[in-house]
């Protein structure tokens, strides 16, 4: 008896299958999968949000996310420099008087509208820096107690400070607390201006 | 997600690939494994998705016992008179296939699957082995000519 070659070929490959035991073994990982596959990206889901929403809410109540705000890093910046009040290198009670000092840098020191006067007297001033930019640091003492008054002035960058309160378009300072330190901060006439005092103060 | 009859066709192809039913069992389960790990979600088609992931698997293992040489080179002497279906001998059926099967590579072994029981043509055969169809039938014209020697069959039974 004849018999083609594929039809034997066809017969053979496909006498071959699984038996019951191997078919419920795959039967049982293809239906434990299913479901149980949804409820882990569920589950993984949940979990996920969850710890998302802790890290951003310890982050924002620390004020971890404020730390990267220019404003901020100013503040921390003039609050040091307060704390540390270095000597005064010009001495004079009038800006006009002091200006010739600061010749090296790259704008004319200003009278801000936001600064009083009232019982205060501007003894001098020195360089300084603010986020590496060159800076006036103008100090101003009070004349019925010894409360200082730090005045700084640097060339506003857009680019390095971003958007700070701008006096010309109607903005308020912006004013943070660093360690005991009050700070505030501003933009006037191109010039990046923050001033720093001891909390609680008069002036 | 699978009938027990497709389960059955993917354990024949796996079959076909490694050799012995053994090692085919522990293929395809490796691969449904895989196939549920797999994070692509519009599968259009599962089988077929699920040969790919079997043969991929095969390779892998054969390459890790470099066992498996894939023959990249294209041979040029070709066989115009011939197609898939020269290999389709009259045989007497006291012939065991199952003795031929154990002189097969793997390749010819996936041949004999895709045209004896998934009804391939030559032209079929090339496009899904990725290899020419020069390639192609010089590998039959060698597997037709091991089988009848093997088989001490004289051409001329050959239908």
């Amino acid at each position: 008896m004849k018999d083609s070659f594929k039809r034997s070929m066809k017969h053979f490959i496909q006498s071959h299958e699984l038996n019951d035991k191997q078919f419920e073994n795959l039967d049982a990982l293809l239906k434990s999968s299913r479901k149980p596959r949804r409820s882990i990206w569920i589950l993984s889901a949940a979990m996920s949000f969850a710890l998302v929403s802790i890290v951003i809410g310890l982050l924002t109540s620390n004020g971890l996310f404020q730390k990267t705000e220019p404003s901020l890093l100013i503040a921390e910046e003039v609050a040091m420099n307060h704390l540390k009040l270095k000597p005064i290198e010009v001495s004079g009670g009038e800006l006009s008087e002091i200006s010739s000092y600061f010749s090296a840098l790259d704008f004319t020191l200003a009278q801000s509208k936001y600064i009083q006067r009232n019982n205060l007297e501007l003894i001098g001033g020195r360089y300084c820096s603010i986020q590496g930019v060159e800076a006036a640091q103008l100090r101003m003492k009070s004349d019925i107690s010894d409360d200082v008054q730090v005045i700084y002035q640097a060339p506003f960058n857009q680019e390095l400070f971003k958007d700070l309160p701008n006096l010309q378009k109607g903005q308020e300072p912006i004013r943070h607390h660093v360690n005991g330190i009050t700070v505030d901060v501003w933009v006037e006439n191109g010039i990046l201006y923050a001033r720093s005092f001891n909390q609680p103060s008069h002036l | 997600m699978f009938s027990r009859q497709e389960l059955n066709q993917l354990y024949r192809y796996s079959f076909t690939l490694i050799g012995n039913e053994n090692d085919a069992y522990d293929l395809l389960h490796t691969c449904v494994e895989k196939y549920l790990n797999s994070q692509r979600t519009n599968i259009e088609n599962p089988i077929s998705y699920m040969k790919t992931i079997i043969r991929n698997q095969y390779i892998d293992i054969r390459r890790k016992e470099s066992k498996f040489k894939e023959e990249q080179y294209e041979e040029t002497v070709l066989y115009l008179d011939m197609d898939i279906e020269s290999l389709d001998m009259t045989l007497d059926n006291k012939i065991q296939i199952s003795e031929i099967w154990q002189l097969l590579t793997s390749t010819e072994r996936e041949i004999m699957y895709l045209w004896a029981v998934e009804g391939y043509t030559t032209s079929e055969l090339s496009k899904y082995l990725k290899i020419s169809r020069g390639t192609l039938l010089s590998k039959i014209h060698r597997l037709r000519k091991r089988i009848l020697d093997s088989l001490n069959i004289e051409n001329k039974e050959c239908v």
